[in-house]
């Protein structure tokens, strides 16, 4: 079995997660962000690791990464099996069986890195909430506190 | 209001529908949930505000924290910027009818302009929503699907991870 056949016999959820191994995140980071829980992500990454013939996280994901950046032939897409469609593990919908439309700018997607999902300060997005709110509300008093010089302005001007 | 008030409202309104739509159609579950919430805010709002009743801004108040507070919830799950993108601008929006500064006659329309403005932005943030949804869709198929003018779609333009 070819690397490549054994890549395309990963579920997008198992291919999912070993690109998150392959950003150094832990079982209990990737199952944060994944809305997973830890067991979940450890029987993906079991499952993987069958698939892939390798007996731990940085071969899987060395793996997956050397098919990514050193391919000579471009891996064929690989179309969703029925039960990839479906319930994978636990009660977690992995696809929904759609097609990702084109993605303008993905590569700066990708260049977020762990960004890409908020992350938890505090074990919670809520200061993120807060903090973006905040910044609206500094830039809405910066806006309406220029309005009257800048109508005394456009007055002064007529 | 005037006729270009009300035309400026409707497009706007279309504009957060079609934000809206996509989302609930192109979305997983939390987003779903979220535009949902985001959805029956609006028609909640505009509910209570064609009742007419006096001090039917307490009425919007209510209904936009609510939607906060259920927006923040699922962004605690979702892991999705747009949603905490969509509750930071929800939660700016409620402050704005307590702001005792804004809500003064002499800054009323201030006030208005601002709700507009942050209206507009929270459609904006659908259509990013809609982006993000489809980028970390890809993403999760190993960046195979979806050609892009940035890195061409194919293999090559999976993320890399050394």
């Amino acid at each position: 079995m070819t690397i490549v056949s054994a890549i395309d016999k990963l579920t997008p959820r198992e291919r999912e997660i070993l690109l998150l191994v392959a950003e150094r995140l832990g079982d209990k980071e990737i199952a944060q962000q994944l809305n997973l829980s830890p067991r979940t992500v450890q029987n993906h990454l079991h499952r993987a690791y069958e698939k892939l013939g390798v007996s731990d996280r940085q071969q899987a994901a060395r793996l997956l990464s050397n098919s990514y950046s050193g391919q000579s032939s471009p891996l064929s897409p690989a179309p969703l099996l029925p039960s990839e469609q479906g319930v994978l593990a636990g009660s977690d919908r992995v696809e929904d069986g759609k097609t990702p439309w084109p993605v303008p700018f993905y590569g700066g997607y990708l260049r977020l890195g762990r960004w890409r999902r908020p992350r938890r300060i505090g074990g919670s997005v809520l200061l993120l909430i807060l903090g973006g709110a905040l910044a609206w509300i500094l830039l809405a008093a910066a806006a309406v506190s220029l309005i009257p010089p800048v109508l005394e302005m456009i007055q002064g001007l007529r | 209001m005037s006729p270009l008030q009300l035309a400026l409202q409707f497009a706007l309104l279309a504009f957060s529908l079609i934000g809206l739509s996509l989302l609930l159609w192109r979305g997983r579950t939390w987003d779903r949930a979220a535009a949902g919430v985001v959805l029956m805010a609006l028609t909640l709002s505009y509910a209570i505000d064609n009742t007419g009743q006096d001090g039917f801004e307490f009425g919007v108040i209510l209904i936009d924290a609510a939607a906060f507070i259920a927006l923040w919830l699922i962004a605690e799950r979702a892991g999705r910027w747009w949603i905490v993108m969509t509750a930071a601008l929800h939660l700016v929006s409620s402050l704005v009818y307590v702001a005792p500064f804004l809500t003064s006659t002499s800054l009323a329309w201030a006030a208005m302009t601002l709700i507009w403005v942050l209206w507009l932005l929270t459609s904006l943030t659908f259509f990013f929503g809609v982006w993000e949804i489809e980028a970390a869709r890809r993403f999760a198929f190993g960046g195979r699907y979806g050609s892009t003018l940035d890195d061409g779609g194919g293999p090559r333009a999976a993320p890399s991870m050394e």
